[in-house]
């Protein structure tokens, strides 16, 4: 009787062939260049504003997180985070519902003038009337000073749309057939069909719109002003002017005077806001990815 | 047949959609001039008594260059409160930035939304766009009755007299109201100067220093000599600068590094190609940017010297302006430009005990006239009031109120009975201000520097009914003894003069500076012009400071004038702006003897 171990052949050694060797060091050289800046970031935003200057290393040089304390003294914003992520939540859940369902629509069989209004979509992707019209249309339907224009302008991008009408497009059309033959509904078939079907090309949009909405500063800073404003600010823009508060180059020896007892510099500062930035996302991205992958090759505009 | 009706309706309702969309678009111009007609003009007759004008409360709006903005604008510090409380209003008070609030102001205007007071962050393109659209009010029936102090102050005539003249005004009304008059610094910490370590140049037995293009150059050599590194192990050199910082920025260096400091103005609007005299606003006669002996390309040749003999940090040519100030706080560079860096450095240097450290303003070198005592004329900071205001009266009143020198002592330094305390009928500072740091007192629970540019005087100003300088917690009497130090004693001692200020008045024939030309918007192809003139010096010269010998140096300085000859017009740029200037003569020919009469300059 041969034992197990006997039976089984005889596991190789594997050597490090040269060429191995020279691809892990390539690998590991191109994982550096692409991690080391984010790393660089991080060790930043928690070292000293003269340790910044020393140039670049691999641990904070001078630890310090004067950076940080700084950014949790920026006034409300415990209310800022919350309408940061409010925004980004109800915004993706708000982006993903109606361009899922307006890709439907435009991915049926049935549409009249389908293609026109494909196109009419596509075009707002190459044409608009500049930032002007833009603002006089969001004040006019009254979305200053409202949680609202957060979220409703995103509400359908045309981009999006794309993507996921090519993906509902290559579901084979029988099983929406049977599923009329059934007696099922156009909402019904996009919720219990649809929807479950395109999860991959879904989780694909919810990262885009949720990075799209968590990083967007402009509309705060355009449409929430004066006294009605109060506590609709995002994080992001509180952020933002923080920083270019501590960067104005106050040319006064006043401004010199006042800065001077000020132990973060606008480098240390920025790198500690890109951190907190990023950081959410970060978290986000891996759970997202084998989705999205998938997603954003099926859902790919094929020729 | 039922489900195609459903997709009917779909299709419909899409189409209903998407033309709202579009037309959405294109309702811009009704929904502005809805708003434009919806707004009240409010009521100018100006009949009753100041105060039965403000018995009521009213709200006011202002977007303003302040800092520690609070969520709905309305602000919790004791100075808003003391405001309010004086005015009977209650301020919502915005702090807006340099960088955005053009874009935004943009938009605003479109909107018929501007705020009842707003800052002009490019006042000479700007103002033709608000007068066009009726957006700014003309201040000048209101300045009688609601702007009593300023129309009372010297400084204040000035401003309204400079703001009316016709660089400043198409009609010779009053739109444009300037803050931050007079000086931001009491002459020893110029915002352009030649700043050196004075602890080194004692030590290293006080150098000739009588021509600066070339002496400066063996000075920092010594200085480097006496301390080859930081007390942190980092290699010093003579100079350094921050040329990574981008286009405007990066070349600061060269506009500011020579000019002031012997009686000229290089001007950045100009795109550099004109000098102005500080002393009488005369234009220099040599284009700046095609002179090979002019400020520009001196500045340019002292850096590219300075490069040749190891004295330049190499890092200058990437690094950015926050970094050089870590490095000058750190003790790497022995010659500094920026007087508010050359503070913050001291201020680092003052933290170690018994630390003599101290970069110090020196006089002019070889040249008869200086930029030093200045006088921001027209205020460094314009506002306007919105033309469609409702309160244009208290609008008024509020801009006259913080453009007293009162309120600029108090915007600096607080409430009386914080940090300061009349005394003798002299503001003086207490104990305690002068101890800790500005930035300790800078909160929302005292005040101090928030409204650092919406107020009527800079930091330097001298307040005539008390002869005292607005911040008390730099210039006063006190703050001076509190921080003389050695070093700084020795610079005195050196110079055999009894202050600082002293210094400055004995050693060089004209400190005072008068720089009255406004240029107002110029046509659009001189704009251009000088658009692609900055862009190519931005990107350019820096190549002149790294030449490695004289002879390359020459090569790039002469390739880089005959391409802005030849491509850039600058001949032409020239030639506009001089003529331009001297069209001006009889402006600031009145600007000027207004400028004496309150200086009391013969």
């Amino acid at each position: 009787m041969t034992t197990a171990s006997a039976a089984m052949p005889k596991k190789k050694k594997k050597r490090l062939s040269v060429a191995n060797t020279i691809n892990y060091v390539v690998l590991f050289l191109l994982m550096f260049i692409c991690v080391y800046p984010m790393w660089y970031i991080f060790i930043n935003s928690f070292s000293t504003p003269a340790s910044i200057t020393r140039g670049v290393f691999i641990l904070p040089y001078d630890f310090s997180t004067e950076a940080y304390q700084n950014l949790g003294d920026i006034t409300n914003i415990g209310s800022s985070i919350v309408v940061a992520v409010s925004r980004t939540v109800l915004g993706t859940i708000l982006t993903v519902f109606c361009c899922s369902f307006c890709a439907y629509i435009l991915a049926h069989r049935y549409l009249p003038c389908k293609k026109l209004f494909y196109r009419l979509f596509i075009v707002t992707m190459y044409l608009n009337a500049g930032f002007i019209p833009y603002y006089l249309t969001v004040s006019g339907i009254g979305l200053r000073n409202n949680f609202l224009v957060y979220i409703l302008p995103y509400a359908v991008q045309a981009y999006f749309i794309i993507l996921i009408k090519t993906y509902i497009e290559s579901i084979p059309g029988e099983l929406v057939e049977s599923a009329e033959i059934d007696g099922a509904g156009i909402v019904r078939i996009y919720w219990q069909m649809i929807l479950p079907l395109s999860k991959p090309i879904l989780a694909t949009i919810v990262v885009f719109a949720a990075v799209n909405q968590w990083n967007t500063w402009s509309d705060d800073m355009y449409f929430m002003q004066g006294r009605n404003s109060a506590n609709l600010h995002c994080l992001q823009y509180l952020l933002y002017q923080e920083l270019q508060a501590s960067s104005v180059v106050d040319t006064s020896s006043a401004g010199a005077a006042a800065g001077a007892g000020i132990k973060v510099s606008p480098t240390s500062l920025r790198m500690a806001m890109s951190f907190v930035t990023i950081f959410p996302i970060l978290c986000v991205y891996p759970f997202m990815q084998r989705y999205f992958t998938k997603g954003i090759m099926l859902g790919a505009v094929k020729g | 047949m039922k489900k195609k009706f459903a997709f009917k309706l779909i299709a419909l309702a899409l189409a209903a959609a998407t033309l709202s969309s579009f037309a959405a678009c294109s309702n811009g111009g009704d929904t502005a001039s809805t708003g434009g007609d919806t707004a009240s003009t409010g009521d100018t007759s100006g009949d009753g008594s100041t105060d039965d004008k403000f018995a009521e409360r009213v709200a006011l709006d202002v977007c303003a260059f302040v800092s520690q903005n609070e969520q709905d604008g309305r602000r919790s510090d004791p100075i808003s409160k003391y405001i309010e409380d004086q005015l009977n209003i209650d301020l919502y008070l915005t702090g807006v930035t340099e960088a955005d609030w053009p874009n935004q102001l943009a938009t605003m205007m479109a909107g018929q939304d501007l705020p009842d007071i707003f800052l002009l962050s490019n006042p000479t393109e700007q103002l033709s766009m608000l007068l066009a659209s009726n957006s700014i009010l003309n201040l000048s029936p209101y300045l009688e009755e609601y702007a009593p102090n300023t129309m009372a102050d010297p400084g204040g005539q000035l401003m309204v007299t400079a703001n009316t003249q016709s660089a400043n005004s198409p009609d010779g009304n009053l739109y444009l109201w300037g803050m931050c008059k007079g000086s931001w610094d009491d002459g020893t910490v110029p915002t352009c100067g030649h700043y050196i370590r004075w602890d080194l140049y004692k030590e290293a037995g006080y150098p000739t220093l009588e021509n600066f293009d070339e002496d400066m150059l063996d000075v920092m050599e010594a200085m480097v000599a006496l301390e080859p590194e930081t007390a942190d192990g980092q290699k010093t050199y003579g100079m350094g600068s921050w040329f990574g910082a981008g286009q405007g920025w990066g070349e600061w260096f060269f506009t500011f590094g020579m000019a002031p400091q012997e009686g000229a103005g290089l001007i950045e609007a100009t795109g550099r190609v004109l000098g102005v005299s500080t002393v009488d606003s005369t234009p220099l006669e040599t284009n700046q940017l095609t002179d090979k002996e002019g400020y520009f390309w001196r500045a340019v040749k002292f850096a590219n010297k300075a490069n040749q003999r190891g004295l330049f940090d190499p890092d200058s040519f990437t690094m950015t302006s926050d970094t050089y100030e870590e490095n000058l706080k750190a003790g790497k560079y022995m010659f500094n430009y920026p007087g508010w860096m050359s503070v913050s450095a001291n201020q680092e240097f003052a933290k170690t005990e018994g630390n003599e450290k101290l970069f110090v303003s020196l006089p002019a070198i070889g040249a008869d006239a200086e930029e030093r005592f200045g006088n921001m004329y027209r205020g460094e900071r314009q506002y306007g009031v919105n033309g469609q205001t409702k309160n244009p009266e208290r609008c008024v009143a509020l801009l006259d109120f913080v453009s007293t020198y009162d309120f600029s002592r108090i915007a600096y330094n607080g409430l009386e009975g914080t940090y300061w305390n009349m005394e003798d009928g002299v503001p003086t500072p207490t104990d305690e201000y002068l101890t800790i740091t500005k930035d300790e007192a800078e909160a929302t629970a005292t005040g101090v520097g928030l409204y650092h540019h919406f107020m009527g005087y800079g930091n330097g100003a001298i307040d005539p009914e008390t002869n005292t300088y607005m911040d008390l917690y730099q210039f006063s009497d006190k703050a001076k003894e509190a921080t003389m130090n050695p070093t700084l004693q020795d610079f005195i001692d050196h110079y055999g003069a009894e202050t600082q200020v002293d210094v400055y008045r004995q050693e060089t024939e004209t400190t005072n500076s008068q720089s009255f030309l406004s240029f107002g918007e110029p046509d659009d192809e001189i704009s251009n012009y000088v658009n692609e003139i900055n862009a190519y010096v931005g990107t350019t010269v820096f190549t002149a400071v790294a030449a490695t010998s004289d002879e390359e140096f020459q090569k790039i300085q002469d390739e880089m004038i005959t391409t802005l000859q030849n491509n850039y017009h600058v001949d032409e740029v020239f030639e506009y702006f001089y003529n331009e200037a001297v069209a001006q003569a009889d402006d600031v020919a009145v600007l000027s003897e207004m400028s004496n009469e309150m200086l009391g300059i013969e």
